[in-house]
């Protein structure tokens, strides 16, 4: 992490959760507007930082995760308004678009769809991977990916989440989470992997404010900044049976199943265990 | 005891604690013994005696202290009658006697003490655990030692294992000294010559023919320094003498070693080559190679070949050390050679291998070479602290491939914890269906395209109660602080603290080490340290805690409470364990909850293989058994009667076993639900009586062994009669034997009996609670003869079938 250099230029991509089955959504679905121009506000926010930051945005719809900036296909016209910098107008243009591209285009939500949020983060990994090469040699870009959802944990992308935090940290990206409705104990380490910052907005109406506070800094100045403190992260593991929390388990030594009680035989790959021996004095008080 | 050993000196009238008596110097020690009685006031081995100490001349009293090594003293004031003179004699004729004894047990103390010191200070942990413990006067100096003796003994060990090499410049070191002629004088030790001759064994073999017999011991060694093979490193012209044969020698040593490549069948020295990466990089040495091909330098070649030569014997004697020496320090010199010579070596190898007339190996060589690699095979693969049992087995490794079932659940995470999700649908206001959701969403989207003012992006407000969260102290930011908690705390808070986890850590290690309370010394040992413990609390933790309330008042709890908690905990299992001790064990498994757990692991498990061996030892048709659904350790069963006098009764019953199974002293109690007329079963209880199969009950009798004689007695009422004595029901015996029509008749009886009660659950919690259980309806709505289909058509299913069926809840 010592690598960060507060000087070189940084990309964030931000991966916003459209999926309409997320409960904010559900409650208060105008939210989105709402949202949405606090992150183009953002993103804008970002790029004003350094004329060379860049900025990416994936929106995660509940069947497919798409760039909506920069975008691939069209190009849209952008003229100046009310004086803007022309750059920003797009951002924005080519943000809301795109999102409403994706929404008017997708299907019908079948029921409660999960967003697949993992696979959107992978995205935005292979994203930086791709433009971290393009990079001419000798100049460093800092990455980092802006995660902000209102869905629930999720564990059948455990090991996708997995899989991404651990990549992100070994190429260093940081990815730091905006929680906007619950608690999220999966995404809080993929954090605390990747040295971000996570947040768990307590109003939504502020949210811009919030983003600005925050995650605007660079990760590498962050150190000297009055931040909220890191919350601590519940690295318990889940016991194979019946998927709980617990601090002591079995572990089968042949598998590594966890389980939560002991089992004479491991129900994962059915190797049968010897039974405890009691100790041996205590045998012999038995005996006797 | 005195009297066993010699007595040296015998001085009376010295008064010792104000108490008149006699001093006595014996081989060993020095002893006061109190006139006109037995008793010995004061008694020092030498051994304990630091040293003593007499008044200073013109002092009115005539004392002798002598101090020990505990820092007691004791003082004897001599108060001969006969003056002051006398009494000053007497203290000399003491005081030289004990001055003359003493140093010869101060040397072995000293040693002892030396060697402690020396650990000590080469350990600042265990010196500051000595000054903890020891000086604070937590444990005595032997105990303190006794704990760390083993330490103790690990560093002398490795002290003692160091071989001496041979230094790089030891020839160098010879100082030649002119002797005012045209010479020089070399001045050899023994040292010096052990070297020589392990740096050139071929001097050595030469020495040994040459010096007794032809020359003298100094003409060798002046030969020697004279001669070419001294001297060939440097340019220098061939004089004519004895160690030309040297150089022959040690050729063909290294051409013998080349072949062998150094003992390791997978090392080939020709093999090496030297890369340089291009010109310009070790571009002399390469250079010199191309050119000397032809036979050009010799210079060069030579001192190749001496490198070579060097290689090759550091490498032999690190492979002799490899199998003691772990790492040794005065190994530097060998290994700062090696490095040296590394280089050089793989570069040169190549010509010297030129030079090699290939000798075709025999036959027997090919074959100790195969050995010899297997083993170097063998040695590399196998380790020791993974079991063998593979390795050694010349059968084809059978590895059961691991079989995972069920994949997925690797790969799921925790389900998120229910009690979030109920809590945060409490307060939720109302839901949109995602169809609306969607649909809101769309026609919201279809407005985006126009420009948003900025005021409605954020309203001033809201941005000023973010900017509140996000300031020290707001909802944010609580707890802030807390992480800097190791900034208040002073550096020498910390250090103590950190002294105190050494000591408290070290006490507690050895207070743990003694449980189980197994034999009287770890019990003795537990109580000793037990009061170490509390002595240390007393006399360390607590003043501590006192000053850090003090000073740091908000964080003095903070600093010692895991401490408190560490050192408390060992209090409360002392003090369990003794309550142990005082009562009879009856409840054994309350000992220690980890065998209660083991016992009750291993019951269950038990209870498990007792099922399986169940299912497959006992044919089904006639008993059916079933662990209670409540507790395991009950077991409910049905039996159907096939033949005999209770032929087509359907008996239900229970069976019992013991928490302690299968260590129980009697096998497990049958008990019938209805009442049954059988010689075995008891006419109150309804109990069976097994007793005569199953005397007493090991862990080698078996639940189906029981139902196997329970079916037995219950079809062959004949052999119950005849075979066994004292039956339970003694009266059915007699009937039967008298009256077998009666007897008949009764049974038939109980059938009827047995089928209507079956069929009848009333409400008896008894019966309801029995997991086998009958519904009329199974005959009245056919599911019967479907059932008896089924059985036909599948003989597998049909106990599964007639389990789902009667099995209950």
């Amino acid at each position: 992490m010592n690598e960060l250099n507060a000087d070189d230029p940084s990309l964030l991509v931000i991966a916003l959760d459209t999926n309409p089955s997320q409960s904010i959504l559900k409650r208060k679905p105008n939210l989105l507007t709402n949202i949405l121009n606090s992150i183009s506000a953002f993103g804008n926010s970002h790029l004003m930082q350094k004329p060379q930051n860049k900025l990416a945005v994936i929106g995660c719809h509940h069947h497919t995760s798409k760039f909506l900036y920069p975008s691939t296909d069209k190009s849209l016209e952008v003229r100046q308004i009310d004086g803007q910098y022309e750059y920003f107008t797009l951002v924005e243009k080519s943000i809301k678009t795109n999102l409403a591209d994706m929404i008017t285009n997708a299907p019908k939500v079948a029921s409660n769809n999960e967003s697949m949020l993992a696979g959107c983060l992978a995205m935005a990994l292979c994203y930086i991977t791709r433009i971290k090469k393009s990079q001419p040699p000798g100049c460093n870009l800092n990455t980092r990916i802006l995660v902000i959802t209102g869905s629930e944990d999720s564990a059948h992308q455990y090991m996708t989440y997995m899989n991404v935090f651990f990549t992100a940290q070994k190429e260093k990206v940081v990815i730091d989470i905006c929680a906007l409705d619950n608690t999220l104990v999966l995404l809080q380490q993929g954090c605390d992997i990747t040295g971000g910052q996570y947040l768990k907005v307590p109003q939504i109406e502020g949210l811009l404010e919030y983003l600005l506070w925050i995650f605007l800094p660079d990760p590498a100045i962050r150190s000297k900044l009055a931040l909220p403190p890191p919350v601590k992260v519940d690295y318990r593991a889940a016991c194979f049976c019946h998927r709980e929390l617990i601090d002591i388990g079995f572990v089968c030594s042949v598998c590594l199943s966890i389980f939560c009680k002991f089992s004479p035989i491991c129900t994962t790959c059915s190797t049968v265990f010897k039974v405890p021996v009691p100790l041996k004095p205590k045998k012999k008080k038995i005996k006797t | 005891m005195s009297k066993i050993e010699d007595v040296l000196l015998a001085v009376p009238e010295v008064k010792h604690k104000k108490n008149d008596g006699t001093l006595y110097i014996m081989k060993e020690r020095i002893a006061f013994i109190v006139e006109n009685r037995e008793t010995c006031l004061a008694s020092h081995s030498f051994y304990d005696i630091k040293m003593q100490k007499i008044s200073p001349e013109g002092k009115p009293k005539i004392q002798l202290q002598v101090v020990l090594h505990d820092g007691n003293s004791s003082t004897f004031h001599f108060v001969n009658r006969k003056g002051q003179q006398q009494q000053i004699a007497d203290r000399e004729k003491v005081k030289d006697l004990v001055q003359k004894l003493l140093p010869n047990f101060k040397r072995k103390i000293d040693s002892e003490l030396e060697e402690k010191n020396r650990v000590l200070t080469e350990n600042p942990k265990l010196l500051q655990l000595y000054k903890d413990l020891v000086i604070s006067q937590i444990l005595t100096s032997e105990e303190f030692w006794k704990i760390h003796g083993k330490d103790l003994q690990n560093l002398k060990g490795n002290t003692n294992k160091q071989e001496i090499g041979v230094s790089g410049a030891f020839l160098s070191e010879i100082k030649p000294v002119t002797d005012g002629c045209n010479g020089f004088k070399y001045n050899l030790t023994g040292e010096i010559i052990e070297c020589i001759f392990k740096a050139y064994p071929a001097v050595k073999k030469k020495h040994m023919e040459c010096v007794p017999l032809k020359l003298s011991e100094s003409e060798f060694w002046t030969r020697f320094f004279q001669s070419h093979y001294f001297h060939r490193d440097r340019i220098t012209a061939g004089l004519k003498d004895i160690f030309v044969e040297c150089g022959k020698m040690d050729d063909s040593t290294l051409r013998k070693e080349i072949r062998s490549n150094l003992g390791d069948p997978f090392l080939d020295l020709g093999k090496f080559g030297d890369n340089t990466i291009e010109e310009g990089f070790c571009s002399s040495n390469t250079n010199d190679q191309k050119t000397d091909s032809g036979g050009g330098n010799i210079v060069h070649q030579s001192i190749i070949k001496r490198f070579n030569q060097h290689s090759f014997m550091v490498l032999k004697t690190c492979q002799e050390k490899a199998v003691e020496v772990i790492n040794d320090d005065s190994n530097k010199n060998d290994e700062k050679e090696k490095k040296l010579n590394g280089s050089s070596e793989s570069k040169k190898k190549r010509k010297t291998i030129e030079v090699i007339e290939e000798v075709p190996p025999t036959i027997e060589e090919l074959a100790e070479q195969q050995l010899k690699k297997k083993q170097k095979i063998v040695e590399k693969i196998q380790y020791d602290d993974l079991g063998n049992d593979e390795v050694d087995s010349s059968l084809p490794v059978s590895s059961n491939a691991l079989n995972l079932e069920r994949l997925e659940r690797y790969l799921y995470g925790p389900t998120p914890s229910s009690s979030t999700v109920t809590s945060e649908r409490v307060n939720k206001v109302q839901e949109y269906s995602p169809d609306a959701v969607d649909h809101m969403l769309r026609n919201n989207a279809k407005d985006w395209g126009q420009r948003v003012p900025h005021t409605q992006i954020i309203n001033p407000t809201q941005a000023v109660n973010a900017l509140g969260d996000l300031s020290p102290g707001g909802l944010l930011m609580r707890g802030y602080q807390d992480h800097n908690l190791s900034q208040f705390v002073p550096i020498d808070f910390e250090k103590e603290v950190n002294n105190l986890y050494l000591s408290a850590c070290e006490l507690l290690k050895e207070f743990w080490s003694c449980f189980p309370l197994t034999t009287p010394e770890l019990e003795a040992k537990a109580v000793k340290m037990h009061d170490t413990l509390q002595r240390f609390n007393m006399s360390k933790v607590k003043p501590f805690e006192d000053r850090a309330m003090r000073e740091l008042s908000p964080l003095g709890t903070q600093l010692v409470s895991h401490i408190n908690l560490l050192i408390e905990t060992s209090f409360i299992k002392f003090n369990k364990s003794k309550k142990n001790q005082t009562m009879p064990t009856d409840v054994p498994s309350e000992t220690s909850f980890d065998d209660f757990l083991c016992n009750q692991a291993k019951t269950e498990y038990r209870i498990l293989f007792e099922m399986k061996l169940l299912m497959s030892e006992f044919p089904s048709g006639s008993i059916y058994i079933l662990p209670n659904k409540n507790h395991s350790l009950s077991w409910d069963g049905v039996m159907f009667v096939r033949s005999g006098p209770f032929k087509n009764g359907i008996f239900r019953f229970t069976l019992h076993l013991e928490s302690t199974f299968p260590n129980q002293k009697f096998h497990p109690t049958i008990k019938f639900i209805d009442s049954m007329t059988h010689p075995l079963v008891s006419p109150d209880t309804f109990l069976f009586d097994a007793s005569h199969a199953f005397p007493t009950w090991s862990e080698n009798d078996h639940i189906y062994e029981i139902l196997k004689f329970l079916k037995y007695a219950i079809e062959n009422v004949d052999y119950c009669c005849t075979q066994i004595q004292n039956c339970a029901n003694q009266k059915a015996v007699d009937l039967y034997n008298s009256d077998k029509s009666k007897f008949l008749e009764i049974s038939r009886e109980t059938i009827t009996q047995s089928i209507k009660s079956v069929f009848n659950s009333d409400n008896d919690d008894d019966r309801n609670n029995h997991a086998f259980w009958f519904d009329k309806r199974i005959i009245e709505d056919g599911l019967h003869d479907q059932i008896i289909e089924n059985m036909k058509n599948s003989s597998d299913s049909c106990e599964n079938l007639t389990f789902s069926l009667d099995r209950r809840g």
